[in-house]
């Protein structure tokens, strides 16, 4: 395949740019494009137009994804073209050149299976894939197998897909790892599988444990009993050692209580009854001393204290007056200060006086005090002065003020003396803003006739089939949509009906052919009887019967007929045969009669199907015809038109195409009208905007003025007429409303004088009564007032003083003479003393006697007292001596002194009692429950001596015997332990689980682990099989292109081994000297890997239809001279295949020059 | 009225199978999964009222050997002894090779049948006679049935029996008897036992598999429980299977056909589980997540299946809220390239697939890449390597299988490759 030319239609930032590349003398086609000139969106392109566009592009910056399209034309090696489009989208994406979609299969005949990755892989080769192609080659070491598969494949590398494989595998696995996944896991998997085992208790232990507890159990319930009877034994003879000395000490007690028979036995309180007694007579004694020697002393006190009775009789008249004396004594000193005030207010009054009317005294002062109403005209009358002062003056300037205002406005209105009528031209101007921006409408107007006529012209143009100007495309006699669509009708019916014809006879001819099978098929395995040979046999039998019967029954002589029968046999033999033959016939029809009956059927329907072919061959022939005349009406329906019409499917497209355009050139008569009618309106309105400025006297319309700025003038004179007319209006109205106001204030001026002299009047009459003259002013008057206010304030301040000081010498008179009245009474020898010490020395006796009178209730008080306490102790006495009688006679005693004696006898005698019972009590204690005579009797049949030794001999061996059970406890209590543990426990089942788990992992891994392993070596074989099959033609191919890129820096590519014995690639130099690829330059490297590719293609395109083969830029590490070598062997190439080299660099469109007239066609995108 | 409990192969503490643990998944879930499935079946027998509980053989799994099982069985029996429930148990295969019934004492209400000869139990309350006889061994080859007795007259009468009838997939052949044999004896019910999926096999008289109680693999799908029958008037009068378990085993079938992308496979997938979830309530699944079918996404699932095997229990975390379990992601899936054409292909990528089909059907060569895996296959553990899921590494439909696998893989990345410009 070819592409005669790439039509770069709406593509990135192409707008329909055509790549012609149907070149006779060369293949070799540069595509140069500069930066930013779209080199690379014509690489996509070119992909896009073979393999649809990919969803997401970068070449959508200029054309919307819908209208991206991309053309082309291609010629395969068998000369067949296809001319396509490409648009953008999911399906249907391949068009025909009037862009109805076609079927994709169409371009797979051209592409001869060669998919997209392959295209780009095996087909296309840019800088970046020459550079990866090249570093796998170096990091490979140049092996061969690698090499080759890659170039093979186009992709950089095998080996990246073979080390990830690696890598993957050995994480899963190694043989002697430990951290790879599967290596970890059979481990956790062992060790689980350990921990299921440990925590697993078998039933055998299970049992063993249990017989083993049991058994211990045992021994030691054996123990048990053994110690008990140990310790019965050891507590029986302890009990006895306790005992003896305790029956020794019994015997002593008993015998000192013989010797104390005859004590009288006392109450248990007869000790404590005989010292109370005893007490109780020595305590009153003691306290009769105390007492009667206290009630002496007091009696004496009692007799001696003075009371004097007047005196505390008068107690209430003596406290009062001792009261009253301070009170007396203060009003004495504040009567001074009184004076001392009174005399003051006095002087100052007297000033005051002085001051306002000399000429008054001042006892007679109170003729001169104003009457309250006096004083209050005046002080309204000075108050409402100012105001009525000032009142005139400002009337006075308001007068002044409203004059100059009329003044001010009647100026103003004489001067405004335009008055020209403006109405007219504000009608026109109003009119012209309604009609809008006209000039503005005439220019989208004129814009859209010619995209209407731009349009029509593209409607015409892609009408195809026919050429003409608009107005003839108009005048077309086209035949109406109905007539195509009945001619579709009826050539597709009749197509359809040619086709079930086709189909009618092929179904013939094959049940034909099917029957014609079956038939040979049944007679294969044996002739088919039929009912026309039994017809025949039986009638082959009756003539022979009939001769017979002639011979047998009439005699006749039937020789000659006979041998007509049958010329080899006599008639017997022969009749008997045909007997046979018949009867065989018969036989066979009726065994076989599944097979004769199918046979028959099988035979009919061969002969319908026969009649039937023979029918359907003569429609077919009918029909044949009728489909021509179809065709020629078609064509002729088409003939006044000059047009050769396409199948009337497509030719309904076209008359749709045909009614667009004619609907364009209708838009373009609109259009065209509408430009007209605007550039008469515009004209009329110039006219009549410019007559109405004249009118007002304004300049009138320039040409090269535009409709727009005219109404703006306008509109400016206008505006400037309504502005002085609305001037005049305002002052108007102003001037009698301003003469109004200057009339109100003329009359308030004359108010205000007037009521000014009638206070005047009022004020004259009011301060003569003040002594004032009349001229005095408001201010002079109210001084006045303030003085006399302070005159009387002060007189009547100082009468006031004068009456308190009388008042306080009054009581002091008073309070004098009360004193000597009580002085006579109760203390005479004070006569002729001053008042104020005589009621001191009263009151302190007074105090004195009310001292004494208290003291001698209390001593008299305590003298009862005594008196009772006395005749008590008396009584007391009396019955602690009966007592001790009482106590002398129970214990058998004279006198009360022998007591003591007695009680001490009783109390040795109770004390040995005592000791005893508790001997006896500790016995039977100890004795466990055995009567003092059994313990007697067991104690004499023990040695007290060997006692102790026993016992400890005992104690021993229970010591040793609960050691042993400890021992014993200890082992019970583990085994229960370890028992315990066993309590159906899950921990064994779970960590089997977990196991599964690991195990479950460790499968996964597994098969992860054999599939990655098994895909690297598959590679690894199939690399190496593929180097074995390739490597010979392949590597010689190569060598020769890589000496010529090199420059003859190399002679030849060969095949070498390296240290592991594996084989590598290596350059030879014409002096035969071998170079390994790390012994070569990156842009050497380049060239290696840029010749396997070459041969590789080359190897394909030698049995294969040519694909182009399309480079990028590959160039970049190449230095002039190889890549001008590069470029020779590309034409070379270019006798192969179509070869298309994309290039950004300037440099390289002048090395193709060097390569000779004719070998390389150059496409500059830019221009 | 009475009603009465039938199950059979318990395998009680037997471990489930083929769930690897990962973050997030369930794990509580599996923990004692047999013990609280009987737990469950206690409680039904009690809060039912049954009057007894018949157990058709493998109580134990075989060779187990923690005595601890048996005391958590004696614990659970005790509860249907306070409850007044007597149970009735056969041997089964797996029960003779257990050694854990050796010591084990089972409370008085537990009577295990006789497994020298047949041996009938009445039951006077409720009018029933129960025939059954256990495996004295592991491998039981002759009808057992056979030697059973015919039936009381005027009783229910009840035959206990672990066989596979007359065979069944899966499970081994054992005491092998057909139903005409089985309905020959007259009984009114064949509790039988070994066949570990529900199956009510005859109706007149009854005859049932019950199956297990609790799934251990993900072979048995579905819901796994026992069966409550009712009798009345001396005649079966309703059969009613009851789920005990508590973790279900689920296979979830996702058709990746017409995929375009792994979102979009994932979103299938998710639907999928949801469905899933939905259709059994509150159950814990343990899914096998199965994806076939061709897709442009075939590249990326093949190129890194360990990826979207998280992918797949990140969207199952993400759904269940640790309800779902994935026990393992089955990718089949094909690549919408034409396996043909790139085998037409007469370059380097063609030969290799054409390669790998002849290796295919080689059985010699088969054999020659096994060896890649002598030095693993002698260290894997049998409990892997044996088994009817074993993985044998030297069988060539496991190779077969692998190297498929290990084509889509190297198409994946030498393909992906070619697109990398």
């Amino acid at each position: 395949m070819k592409l005669l030319a790439l039509d770069l239609l709406a593509y990135g930032p192409f707008s329909g740019l055509r790549l012609d590349l149907d070149s006779a003398e060369t293949g070799f086609h540069m595509v140069f494009g500069g930066n930013e000139a779209g080199k690379s969106s014509a690489l996509r392109a070119l992909f896009a137009l073979l393999y649809g566009v990919p969803e997401r592009t970068d070449d959508t910056f200029r054309h919307d994804s819908a209208k991206l399209r991309v053309g082309g034309r291609l010629k395969n090696s068998e000369g067949y073209e296809l001319a396509f489009l490409r648009r953008k989208g999911r399906k249907r994406t391949l068009l025909d050149v009037t862009g109805l979609p076609i079927d994709e299969s169409s371009l797979e005949r051209f592409l001869a299976g060669v998919d997209a990755t392959r295209f780009q892989t095996v087909f296309g080769i840019d800088h970046e894939r020459l550079a990866q192609g090249a570093k796998a080659i170096l990091q490979g070491g140049g092996d061969v197998g690698q090499s080759l598969f890659a170039a093979g494949m186009g992709t950089a590398s095998p080996r990246l897909v073979l080390a990830l494989l690696d890598a993957e595998a050995d994480g899963l696995y190694r043989p002697r790892g430990s951290k790879p996944r599967i290596n970890k896991a059979l481990s956790a998997y062992k060790a689980a599988t350990k921990r299921v085992r440990d925590f697993t208790t078998s039933s055998r232990t299970w049992s063993q444990l249990h017989d083993h507890l049991h058994g211990l159990l045992e021994q030691r319930q054996n123990f048990a009993r053994e110690q008990r009877a140990l310790e019965t034994e050891v507590t029986r003879l302890g009990r006895l050692q306790k005992v003896l000395p305790k029956l020794k000490r019994r015997g002593a007690l008993i015998t000192e209580l013989a010797e104390l028979e005859g004590v009288v036995p006392l109450g248990a309180d007869f000790t404590d009854r005989r010292r109370a007694a005893e007490e109780t007579l020595r305590q009153t004694m003691r306290a009769r001393e105390q007492d009667e020697s206290e009630r002496g002393g007091r009696q004496k006190r009692a007799n001696e204290l003075n009371v004097p009775k007047e005196l505390l009789q008068e107690q209430a008249v003596v406290n009062a007056l001792h009261k009253e004396l301070g009170g007396i004594r203060k009003a004495g000193l504040d009567a001074t200060t009184l004076r001392a005030r009174q005399t003051q207010l006095r002087s100052d009054a007297h000033v005051l006086l002085d001051g306002l009317r000399p000429e008054v005294p001042l006892d007679e002062v109170d003729t001169i005090r104003p009457k309250t109403g006096t004083l209050a005209q005046v002080r309204a009358l000075a108050q409402s002065f100012q105001a009525l002062d000032e009142t005139p003056a400002h009337a006075r300037r308001d007068v002044q003020r409203c004059a100059s205002e009329l003044d001010r406005a009647r100026d103003s209105l004489a001067k405004l003396d335009d008055s020209r009528e403006v109405a007219p031209l504000r009608g026109v101007v109003a009119r012209l803003r309604r009609r809008g921006d006209v000039e503005a409408t005439r220019r989208e107007a004129s814009s859209a006739l010619s995209s209407a006529r731009r349009e029509a012209g593209i409607a015409i143009e892609a009408l195809g089939l026919w050429t003409g100007t608009l107005d003839q495309a108009e005048g077309l006699a086209v035949p109406t949509t109905e007539t195509v669509e009945r001619f579709q009708e009826e050539l597709l019916s009749s197509k359809r009906t040619g086709s079930d014809i086709e189909k009618e006879l092929d179904e013939c001819r094959r049940s034909l052919d099917d029957q014609v099978e079956t038939i040979a098929a049944l007679r294969l395995s044996g002739v088919v009887p039929t009912e026309r040979e039994l017809d025949n046999a039986r009638e082959r039998r009756s003539a022979g019967w009939r001769l017979v019967q002639r011979a047998w029954l009439d005699g006749e002589e039937v020789e000659a007929q006979a041998r007509d029968y049958d010329p080899e046999q006599d008639l017997a033999t022969s009749y008997e045969g045909s007997v046979d033959a018949a009867d065989d016939v018969a036989d066979r029809l009726r065994r076989e009669a599944d097979r004769v009956a199918r046979y028959a059927e099988i035979e009919a329907h061969r002969a319908r199907l026969v009649v039937e072919l023979e029918l359907q061959e003569r429609a077919k022939g009918v029909w044949a015809a009728e489909a021509e005349a179809r065709q020629t009406a078609w064509q002729q329906e088409w003939t006044p038109l000059d047009i050769s019409p396409l199948p009337p499917r497509e030719m309904r497209s076209w008359l749709t195409r045909h009614e667009k355009a004619i609907a364009k050139a209708m838009s373009v008569r609109e259009a065209s009208r509408r430009v007209a009618s605007l550039d008469q309106d515009i004209a009329a309105l110039r006219s009549e905007l410019s007559s109405s400025l004249e009118a007002l006297g304004e300049p009138s319309l320039a040409d090269t003025d535009t409709l727009e700025s005219s109404l703006d003038r306008a509109q400016g004179v206008v505006d400037a007429l309504e502005k002085t007319a609305r001037e005049r209006e305002t002052l108007g109205l102003e001037i009698p409303k301003q003469e109004r106001t200057l009339e109100e204030a003329r009359e308030v001026e004359r108010d205000a004088k007037k009521r000014l002299a009638s206070w005047r009047t009022d004020w004259a009459d009011a301060i003569t009564v003040l002594g004032l003259a009349a001229s005095a002013s408001p201010a002079e008057a109210n001084a006045v007032l303030d003085k006399l206010g302070e005159l009387f304030e002060k007189v009547d301040e100082e009468r006031g003083f004068k009456g308190r000081i009388k008042g306080i010498k009054d009581d002091a008179q008073t309070f004098e003479g009360q004193v000597i009245t009580l002085a006579r009474q109760v203390a005479p020898d004070l006569e002729g003393r001053p008042i104020e010490h005589a009621i001191e020395v009263i009151h302190e006796r007074l105090t004195a006697a009310k001292e004494n009178a208290a003291t001698l209730v209390e001593l008299q008080q305590r003298i009862h007292e005594l008196d009772i306490t006395l005749e008590q102790g008396e009584q007391d006495r009396r019955i602690a001596t009966q007592e001790l009688q009482a106590l002398c006679r129970q214990a058998n005693c004279a006198r009360h002194d022998e007591l003591e004696t007695a009680e001490r006898r009783w109390e040795l005698r109770r004390g040995l009692e005592r000791r005893l019972g508790e001997l006896e009590e500790q016995l039977a204690e100890i004795g466990g429950g055995a009567t003092l005579n059994d313990l007697a009797s067991a104690a004499e049949a023990v040695d007290p001596d060997t006692l102790p030794g026993h016992i400890d001999e005992l104690r021993r061996q229970l010591s040793v015997l609960d050691g042993r059970r400890t021992d014993l406890d200890q082992e019970i209590g583990s085994e229960r332990a370890e028992f315990a543990r066993i309590d159906g426990t899950d921990e064994a089942a779970d960590e089997a689980t977990r196991a599964q788990s690991l195990l479950a992992g460790l499968r996964t891994d597994v098969d992860r682990y054999v599939r990655v392993r098994l895909a690297s070596e598959l590679l690894r074989l199939e690399i190496e099989r593929y180097r074995a099959a390739n490597q010979g033609p392949l590597l010689t191919r190569a060598g020769q292109i890589f000496a010529t890129l090199t420059l003859g820096s190399f002679a030849d590519l060969r095949a070498d081994f390296d240290d592991k014995d594996e084989p590598v690639l290596v350059g030879v130099r014409s002096t035969e000297e071998r170079v390994g690829v790390q012994g070569m330059s990156d842009g050497t490297v380049d060239q290696l890997y840029l010749s396997i590719r070459l041969a590789t293609l080359e190897q394909y395109l030698a049995v294969h239809e040519p694909i182009p083969f399309v480079v990028d830029d590959i160039l970049i590490r190449f230095d002039d001279e190889r890549s001008l070598a590069a470029l020779h062997v590309l034409a070379e190439l270019s006798r192969k295949t179509q070869v298309l080299f994309f290039t950004h660099h300037a440099r390289l469109v002048e090395l193709a020059g060097q390569l000779g007239e004719g070998r390389v066609a150059v496409h500059d995108l830019s221009r | 009225m009475f009603q009465f409990i039938h199950t059979a192969d318990i395998h009680l503490d037997s471990p489930l199978r083929g769930l690897e643990r990962y973050d997030g998944a369930p794990a509580d879930a599996i923990r004692a999964a047999s013990r609280r499935a009987l737990e469950n079946l206690v409680e039904l027998a009690i809060d039912e009222r049954v009057a007894f509980v018949l157990v058709a053989g493998d109580l134990y799994d075989g060779d187990w050997k923690d005595y601890n099982t048996g005391l958590f069985l004696v614990g659970q029996m005790a509860k249907l002894k306070e409850a007044e429930i007597a149970v009735l148990i056969i041997s089964g295969n797996h029960d003779a090779a257990s050694q854990i019934t050796r010591h084990l004492h089972l409370p008085e209400n537990v009577t295990l049948l006789s497994s020298r000869r047949p041996q009938t139990v009445l039951l006077p309350e409720v009018d029933v006679a129960v025939h059954g006889q256990g495996y004295a061994t592991r491998a039981v080859t002759e009808d057992l049935s056979k030697s059973y007795p015919t039936a009381e007259t005027g009783l229910f009468n009840i035959g206990l029996l672990h066989t596979s009838l007359t065979g069944r997939e899966g499970h081994a052949s054992y005491a092998p008897c057909t139903v005409e044999g089985l309905g020959a004896k007259g009984y009114d019910y064949w509790a039988l036992g070994h066949v570990h999926q529900l199956e009510v096999v005859c109706k007149d008289p009854w005859i049932v598999f019950p199956g297990n109680i609790q799934g251990r693999h993900a072979r048995e799908t579905g819901a796994k429980g026992c069966t409550l029958v009712t009798v009345e008037d001396g005649a079966v009068c309703e059969v009613d299977h009851r789920d005990l378990d508590v973790l279900r085993w689920v296979l979830c079938e996702v058709d990746a056909n017409g995929a375009s992308s792994t979102d979009e496979i994932t979103e299938r997938v998710r639907e999928a589980l949801g469905a899933e979830l939905e259709r059994v309530g509150e159950q814990t699944l343990a899914v096998r997540v199965h994806i076939y079918g061709a897709t442009e996404a075939h590249g990326d699932l093949a190129a890194n299946p360990e990826h979207w095997r998280n992918e797949i229990r990140a969207t199952a975390l993400d759904l269940g809220a640790e309800r779902i379990w994935i026990e393992k992601l089955r990718l089949r899936t094909q690549s919408v390239a034409d396996l043909d054409a790139i085998l037409a292909r007469d370059d380097a990528l063609g030969s290799l697939l054409a390669a790998i089909r002849e290796l295919r059907s080689n059985d010699d060569q088969l054999g020659e890449l096994t060896r890649l895996f002598d030095d693993l296959r002698p260290k894997l553990p049998g409990d892997l390597t044996s088994g009817e899921d074993g993985l044998d590494l030297q069988h060539p439909e496991t190779m077969r299988q692998a190297i498929d696998d290990a084509r889509e893989l190297l198409l994946a990345g030498l393909l992906s490759e070619g697109d990398a410009r």
